[in-house]
């Protein structure tokens, strides 16, 4: 029985299909490029990818509110550096420079997050 | 995979067209067995990419109980789960806070040695079970420790600590054992300006509420942080366990000094890290031993409780870490049901033996010890 290009055409439709379905669906991967993302009452608000930054430049983040709060990000990570709430936490955790590290501020209910990366081998931090 | 499928195709196809051949109606039977062949091989080609979907996430990131929430949870009824989990959150926010006179634990202080007070079946539950705890913990956990933690006030822009004569006088309020139910969902404190704290025990307690909410919608895997108190039901998509991190005492939030692999577990930790002032070179902590009414010295940085129930975990990291690793291990081979990770201020972590196998040491950079 002789291949007919009937064949290869089936052939063709159904590696397509399948192609399409796996392209359409696959999970994404946890890791890409080092992002630093600000919620701010749990929406995110600001999503910087660092790579993006050139090298020895501070990027100042400005936000609609809390107006007296100041995020910097550069090359190599991010942090809040002016706040005006009452405990300051978010300003001592300093820079924070690896993907999971965050910096928070409750009182003014922000969160500043590193994501991505390639080094996602947690889910979550207890403690 | 996708020359296998293109093999397979082609057998079918061939297959079915050569019975085909020996039919009557030959050239309507090559087309329909062709269309067959196509469809069957669609149906195999679109399987194996199939198997590569994974249930959607949804996640959400809120404010109750004082600190930052976490819902994520995947697969149908996710989102469902997650918006009822979030609103019985903030009803129990609203019934247990200390924040709020109009809560009814605000309530129930007030009235201490005046009268009984009925609260809602959600509160009685949350008093029943942490009351069970302090019993068990012989008042090392005690939920009428508020005198004394509102006297200390710890935050970090405290700059004195309170005089001694108001210590041994706040220590002298505390006893679990004169909070008394006096009937159904009704309670009494029996002396004045005695007054109840459940912050050791209500994210522990939430996160169990929380959970169950979520697998009565029909999640299957999620992960509940609720201001670092952690409980994962079942496993991740994939069928892995998830992997929590526990906080390095000395990092910043992100960092860890090991990873616990979990299912369908809580994980808490109770550390001196997170509510402090340093005075005199003194670290002033949040957890208050209730014998000596002054922050626990015990030799420890932080204890972590993995258990079933994340309202044993939270009561429980509480009561060991006033403990101390020595008598802390013996309650655990005592009492059972949990496991517990120590870090001392030496900076030896030490592990109860059931959670070897799950335990994975991640502290050697930072100089931590663990002996395996």
């Amino acid at each position: 029985m002789r291949i007919k290009w009937g064949d290869f055409a089936v052939v063709a439709l159904i590696l397509a299909a399948a192609a399409l379905v796996f392209l359409l669906f696959a999970p994404e991967k946890a890791s890409g490029p080092l992002t630093a993302v600000v919620r701010v009452d749990g929406g995110e608000r600001r999503r910087i990818v660092l790579s993006d930054i050139p090298e020895g430049e501070i990027l100042r983040i400005p936000l609609e509110k809390p107006a007296g709060m100041v995020i910097e990000a550069r090359r190599d990570g991010v942090r809040v550096a002016r706040s005006d709430c009452p405990d300051q936490v978010c300003v001592r955790t300093g820079w924070i420079t690896r993907a999971g590290q965050s910096a928070v501020c409750l009182p003014y209910r922000v969160a500043v997050r590193l994501e991505g990366g390639a080094d996602d081998i947690v889910d979550g931090i207890a403690g | 995979m996708g020359f296998f499928m293109a093999e397979t195709a082609t057998s079918l196809s061939r297959f079915l067209r050569a019975g085909g051949q020996a039919a009557l109606h030959e050239k309507r039977r090559r087309k329909a067995s062709r269309a067959a062949a196509c469809l069957a091989a669609l149906c195999l080609a679109v399987c194996p990419a199939g198997c590569a979907v994974s249930p959607e996430k949804k996640e959400m990131l809120f404010y109750a109980m004082d600190t930052a929430m976490e819902l994520t949870a995947y697969g149908d009824g996710a989102e469902q789960g997650i918006n009822e989990a979030y609103q019985y959150i903030l009803k129990l926010d609203r019934l247990l806070t200390n924040k709020d006179e109009d809560s009814e634990i605000s309530g129930l202080s007030r009235a201490a040695g005046q009268a009984d007070v009925t609260v809602s079946p959600e509160t009685a539950q949350v008093i029943d079970a942490a009351l069970e705890y302090c019993r068990q913990s012989g008042g090392l956990f005690d939920i009428t420790i508020a005198p004394l933690t509102s006297l200390w006030d710890i935050g970090p822009e405290k700059t004195s600590r309170p005089a001694d004569s108001d210590i041994e006088a706040a220590c002298a309020l505390v006893d679990y054992r004169r909070l008394l139910k006096t009937g159904e969902n009704a309670y009494r404190l029996d002396e004045p300006k005695m007054a109840v704290d459940l912050g050791a025990v209500a994210k522990g307690f939430a996160s169990d509420g929380a959970a169950a909410i979520l697998k009565g919608c029909g999640v299957k895997s999620a992960l509940i942080s609720l201001g670092g108190n952690i409980y994962c039901v079942g496993a991740k998509p994939d069928g892995k366990p998830w992997r929590i991190g526990l906080r390095d005492p000395d990092g910043k939030a992100g960092d860890y000094f090991a990873i616990v692999r979990v299912t369908d577990k809580a994980v808490v930790t109770s550390g001196d890290y997170e509510r402090y002032f340093m005075l005199g070179g003194v670290r002033y902590h949040h957890i208050i031993d209730p014998r000596t009414g002054l922050p626990a010295r015990s030799g420890l940085r932080s204890v972590t409780v993995i258990a079933d129930s994340g309202t044993l975990a939270d009561a429980f990291s509480t009561a060991l870490f006033v403990m101390g690793v020595e008598e802390a291990m013996a309650f655990q081979k005592r009492h059972g049901g949990f496991e517990a990770v120590f870090v001392t201020e030496d900076k030896q972590v030490v592990v109860t033996e059931g959670l070897r196998d799950i335990f994975e040491f991640r502290g050697g950079q930072e100089g931590y010890g663990y002996e395996d």
